[in-house]
């Protein structure tokens, strides 16, 4: 009976005591994992994602999502709620259209917008969303009616010709490859050449690379926190308060064959244990201006 | 009271052993799936790996991965067989196996950070082979343990039903984390940065130490509690024993034979994510698409047990096979007449419903077949070997799988055109409508195809009706010989 006993408080001892130390090894793993995958706790990291994405891509809309503007927002919500809502009319059906039609419009819509687009970019930059998403779809939903004869609208088709837009700048500098439909061999892309390639050949690769950093020192941070847009950041549901530290960057673009072609000055500002670019006090327009 | 109608379970055991199975099958449901999208979509995002070949290799690795398990499936039962200590000859695989499996299968979703394919290629080969050995070397025994918990062999039953019901339902229970996981996340980082964190894979990291610290703790909960009480003799089986005995028998062999032929009826499993991402919304909506099905299944064992009250095993099994290869059809032929759009979701739902009945008809009716197989066996040679029978065809039913998890991903990856998303701030990339089209085959008329596939063997089984009647009626007769010549020699 007392062996009995014994091992069944043997097996318990082992169950509890394996429990415990798988308990922190999974913690140990998931944690080392998470710290090391997710950028948001890096200011580094944080800082070339976002200098990158741009000069890589011309992509200052997806560059957004490292950013305080996105701290308390999903960065879609944002644009939902402050530029595309007024818009929406989905209590209404749409226009039934063929597949062919239906494409061609879309063509239409697409190609008129890349051009305003790009015409926006130029006028006004990235580091003023305010104006691009505003002039965006103040003059898409109009153009959208107009060619598809439907006062139907949801932020989807707008989040679709917007960032088929963004892809489009994309391609204008990377270039694209031929490409054919894999079932009918139809050609669904030509191959064209980009502005990056024009300027630096078609073997360019762009690299960013932190050339100076400095960590703000407390006064200087609390500088820093006055010097920010108070109406800005009451927009983005937080204020200078929050933030708890500054780091200051000078990020240096260069190209394999051409040496260093630019420079980008950046600031991150810690909130919580996450850095996020501050979009508020950066200029970027030089970035745009690389091809 | 008679010794057969002794109770031998505390009423806590068969709760705790229901528990051990639900913690397994926590993990093990959850791997699978889960693993896949994150080797295809995360492991190795922003490496520049050519998204075919990727592809190509993930189709590998599950399948190399699947004759592994097979392989392991055979070799652990015969370790176990021969497994004798204090605790039995069970447990200790179990409780202790629990431990390893659980951070091996954290491991699974901590890619090596390397610009090498090769060295990729190699990472993502070993770890799921590991995971795949000391998988089995859990569940198998874990699915055992129902034959000797109790030598009653009524409570015996009770157990093993409640226990597979928590099984069945802790193989979707991963599907339950990720979304739980997933809005923990969202509150504590934003929405926004979930969303970042998302795109690095991050919540299926966080889910999968979830899922293995559950797997442990309930694991450890069983282990503690439950204890083996049926005497067992140490066996001395071969690989080869074990392979013999299912290829000479042919009824056992055709039961075993569904299960290869029907191999693609899985694939809906692999696709079964992505359709929740691309119909529902999310993929934390997995949940939401399987469970319509899952009870279907329920209702199904339900069903399937009344209807083999009017017909025999045959005809039950080759009738769900007709009515599962329609159900499907019918999906298919709804869900392209509506499209791939919001509309769909509430009549896909209930259709999967209808389609999750089948599943009623391949959970039970097998599992009666060999039981009947095992009897004929033992009419045919005076031998009884329930476990090499069950052991070959759990052999046929890992092959089956390794196929599956080569299909499925090759259909999906590679077939569907399926692209992968670049952008490490955004998880899945919108697909193009042929993609789309393609996903809804292989969720609908691909599995039909191979639900009809494997009915074609059981055409040939034949342990039924008055052969059937004669194999019972026969046994129980030696079987009172026996115990007369026996009570005599007393």
């Amino acid at each position: 009976m007392a062996e009995k006993q014994k091992k069944e408080g043997k097996t318990g001892l082992f169950a509890l005591a394996s429990t415990i130390i798988v308990a922190v090894i999974l913690v140990v793993i998931a944690a080392a994992t998470f710290v090391s995958k997710y950028t948001g706790f890096n200011s580094d990291e944080v800082a070339l994602a976002y200098v990158d994405t741009i000069v890589q891509s011309g992509d200052g809309y997806n560059a957004y999502k490292n950013t305080i503007l996105s701290k308390n927002y999903k960065f879609g919500d944002f644009i939902r709620e402050n530029y595309m809502n007024q818009y929406v009319n989905d209590d209404i059906d749409d226009v039934e259209l063929d597949s062919e039609t239906e494409a061609e419009y879309l063509d239409k819509l697409y190609g008129e917008m890349y051009n305003y687009y790009v015409e926006l970019i130029d006028t006004y930059g990235y580091d003023n969303y305010d104006m691009i998403f505003s002039k965006y779809f103040e003059k898409m939903v109009p153009l959208r009616k107009e060619i598809f004869k439907s006062e139907y609208m949801d932020t989807e088709i707008m989040f679709s010709a917007f960032e088929s837009n963004v892809a489009s700048y994309k391609d204008s500098l990377t270039g694209t490859e031929v490409t054919y439909d894999e079932n009918t061999k139809v050609k669904l892309t030509d191959k064209t050449i980009g502005k990056y390639e024009e300027l630096f050949g078609e073997d360019y690769k762009l690299t960013c690379k932190i050339s100076d950093m400095k960590a703000l020192s407390d006064s200087e941070t609390e500088q820093y926190k006055k010097n920010m847009p108070s109406d800005i950041l009451e927009t983005y549901k937080m204020t200078a308060d929050d933030i708890n530290a500054v780091n200051h960057y000078i990020i240096t673009i260069s190209e394999q064959n051409s040496g260093d072609i630019e420079t980008q000055e950046i600031y991150t500002v810690k909130i919580g244990k996450t850095w996020y670019v501050d979009n508020t006090s950066i200029d970027t327009t030089a970035l745009y201006k690389i091809a | 009271m008679a010794e057969g109608q002794k109770k031998y379970m505390k009423k806590s055991e068969i709760i705790t052993f229901g528990i051990g199975l639900f913690g397994v099958a926590l993990l093990t449901g959850w791997m699978p799936d889960y693993t896949t999208t994150y080797f295809a979509d995360f492991a190795f995002k922003g490496k520049g790996f050519d998204q075919k070949t990727m592809a190509n290799i993930i189709t590998t690795v599950f399948t190399v991965a699947g004759f592994v398990g097979a392989f392991c499936e055979l070799i652990i039962g015969i370790l176990v067989d021969r497994t004798k200590t204090k605790i039995g000859k069970v447990k200790p695989w179990i409780g202790y196996g629990a431990v390893p499996l659980a951070i091996i299968s954290m491991l699974v979703f901590v890619a090596p950070n390397t610009s090498s394919m090769t060295v990729a290629v190699i990472w993502m080969f070993v770890i799921y082979a590991l995971y795949t050995a000391l998988s089995c070397a859990v569940e198998s025994p874990s699915n055992c343990f129902g034959a000797l918990c109790s030598p009653n062999p009524s409570e015996r039953s009770d157990a093993i039903s409640i226990a597979s019901f928590l099984r069945s339902v802790g193989q979707s229970g991963g599907q339950v984390v990720l979304p739980v996981v997933g809005a923990i996340m969202a509150l504590a980082m934003g929405k926004q940065q979930f969303k970042n964190a998302e795109g690095q894979g991050l919540d299926l990291v966080i889910s999968t130490a979830v899922c293995a610290l559950g797997m442990v703790i309930f694991v450890m909960i069983f282990f503690a509690n439950n204890k083996e009480r049926v005497p067992y003799t140490n066996e001395k089986v071969s690989l080869a024993e074990s392979l013999k005995l299912v290829f000479t028998n042919k009824n056992l062999l055709m039961v075993s034979l569904t299960k290869f032929t029907g191999f693609g009826r899985g694939v809906y499993g692999t696709v079964s994510l992505y359709i929740a991402i691309y119909l529902l919304g999310s993929k934390g909506l997995k949940l939401a698409l399987m469970l319509p099905m899952g009870i279907g299944t329920a209702v199904g064992m339900l069903i399937v047990q009344q209807v083999l009250k009017k017909l025999s095993t045959k005809q039950t099994f080759l009738l769900f096979c007709g009515y599962g290869a329609l159900s499907l059809f019918v999906l298919f032929v709804v869900s392209k007449s509506i499209g791939f759009r919001s509309e769909l979701i509430i009549p896909f739902l209930i259709i999967n419903f209808f389609c999750g009945l089948q599943h009623g008809n391949t959970n039970v009716t097998p599992n009666i077949m060999i039981a009947d197989c095992v009897d004929e066996m033992e009419w045919k040679t005076g031998k009884r070997q329930e476990g090499l029978a069950y052991a070959g065809y759990g052999f046929f039913a890992k092959i089956s799988s390794a196929l599956t998890k080569g299909f499925g991903p090759w259909l999906v990856y590679t077939w569907s055109k399926y692209q992968v998303s670049t952008d490490p701030n955004v998880a899945y990339m919108d697909q193009s409508d042929s993609t789309l089209s393609k996903f809804l085959i292989i969720y609908t008329l691909i599995p039909a195809i191979f639900v009809i596939l494997q009915g074609l063997p059981i055409l040939f089984y034949d342990n039924v009706g008055e052969k059937k009647e004669r194999i019972t009626r026969e046994l129980a007769e030696r079987r009172a010989a026996a115990a007369d010549t026996s009570a005599a020699a007393e």
